[in-house]
């Protein structure tokens, strides 16, 4: 489907638009994302605060970070496509616009979600895990690509599992080996922050995620029509 | 001038078939009707004609002035009425308005979209909340926002479900409005419905 850039970015301005006012109404995904990110941020500074080790691993205060990252996006991040096919309102939305706008216009919305929670995550882990910042650049960088690269595969999947039965098993379960490579990509550049490395030592990481977000997002807006009609 | 073509239209379900062999011709101006039976096919039909679902066999053509549409021109062009697809409880009359006007790429302001409400019998409730519409409010909003679009394609599903009366005259007096300019597709079985018809399609 060929449209002008103007109009692509237009339209895909309204969905998110749209998104964001219906969102703001209901908060439905903003409250869940930032509840499991809020309740698992408790749980493992509970479990880990008598424990000097945590804090002194980088790898795994870096892990951990990601991992409440990533299950909060689970639990909010599917409501973008699931939300439109319980209301019926999909039909007319497919009717309206094409795929390529409604996937730029859904990743961006969920972009905006993702950057929330991890605006919101990132310090409060750091202050409940007494852990020492390290390079701030460099997490940063990390939380930003890795954001990118989340909403990408995670609007993909959302609007696969939004056809089917089982949605909320089978959005973790197909976003778990397309996000996989994020997640390790992530997490060794957030510990060689936690470390206080300089950015030149995971560059090849950042490269990575750089190279891997572009894919995923390319082959997500070439696929989209497909998944989408 | 608009024209709309399908080609030896065909669909099947797995083994069971709904309908085939289908070939059509109409252009702006015309009111095309179809009908039939329970479960004969005419919402697979009509989406089919609306491009969001993909026929077994055939084609669908649309062209103007001998050009042949791509799928997104279609679809900008196109309105559709039905009780299956909704539109968005969280927003208000207004900003659903203006949802589908940006996507449809048409200018919008209150002003605009209060004239098509008041046409619709809904003045003065566009800052109101979908979820407080009652379904034939929400059924009059629908018709409000698509002929509003001005769309060169028409589809109404079962027009009259959820209307009352008044609001079934306002639909079809409307129709007669836009006719001149827009292709009408009209899937009903209510008899006083299909006389509004210039062609029945009639699927068995």
């Amino acid at each position: 489907m060929q449209i002008g850039w103007c109009v692509l970015f237009k339209q895909a301005l309204a969905i998110v638009a749209k998104d964001m006012r219906v969102e703001f109404r209901t908060r439905y995904a903003l409250n869940a994302l930032l509840m499991f990110a809020l309740v698992t941020l408790t749980a493992v500074s509970f479990t880990t605060s008598s424990s000097s080790t945590i804090s002194g691993d980088t790898n795994l205060l870096s892990a951990l970070f990601w991992i409440v990252l990533f299950f909060s996006t689970m639990t909010g991040a599917s409501r973008s496509f699931v939300a439109e096919e319980d209301a019926h309102t999909a039909p007319l939305l497919r009717l309206s616009a094409g795929g390529t706008v409604v996937y730029w216009g859904k990743f961006a919305g969920n972009l905006m979600l993702l950057s929330v929670l991890g605006a919101v995550t990132f310090p409060l882990y750091v202050f409940l895990m007494s852990a020492d910042v390290g390079n701030i650049g460099l997490h940063i960088v990390g939380i930003v690509l890795g954001t990118i690269g989340l909403s990408g595969g995670a609007t993909i999947v959302a609007a696969i599992v939004a056809q089917s039965a089982v949605r909320g098993a089978l959005f973790t379960a197909l976003s778990f080996p397309v996000l996989l490579p994020f997640l390790v990509l992530a997490i060794q550049i957030n510990a060689a922050a936690f470390a206080g490395l300089p950015m030149v030592e995971v560059y090849s990481q950042i490269m990575g995620l750089v190279a891997y977000s572009g894919v995923l997002i390319t082959t997500s807006v070439l696929l989209f029509d497909f998944v989408w009609r | 001038m608009l024209t709309f073509k399908t080609d030896k239209l065909a669909k099947r379900f797995g083994k069971r078939g709904i309908f085939r062999n289908l070939s059509l011709e109409a252009q702006t101006g015309s009111v095309i009707a179809l009908t039939g039976p329970n479960g004969s096919g005419k919402s697979t039909l009509s989406k089919i004609l609306m491009g969001i679902l993909p026929a077994s066999a055939g084609s669908v053509t649309v062209t103007v002035d001998g050009r042949e549409l791509t799928l997104h021109e279609r679809m900008t062009r196109t309105a559709v009425v039905t009780p299956y697809f909704n539109l968005y409880e969280a927003l208000t009359g207004y900003e659903n308005f203006e949802f589908f006007a940006r996507l449809h790429e048409k200018s919008f302001d209150n002003e605009y979209a209060e004239r098509w409400l008041e046409t619709f019998g809904l003045a003065g409730r566009g800052e109101d909340a979908l979820g407080d519409y009652s379904s034939g409010m929400r059924q009059r909003l629908k018709f409000a926002i698509s002929f509003a679009m001005e769309p060169d394609m028409l589809f109404l599903d079962e027009p009259g479900s959820n209307l009352d009366q008044s609001g079934k005259a306002i639909v079809f007096a409307e129709a007669q409005k836009i006719k001149e300019k827009t292709l009408i597709f009209w899937a009903t079985n209510e008899p006083e419905e299909l006389q509004y018809a210039d062609r029945v399609v009639r699927l068995v």
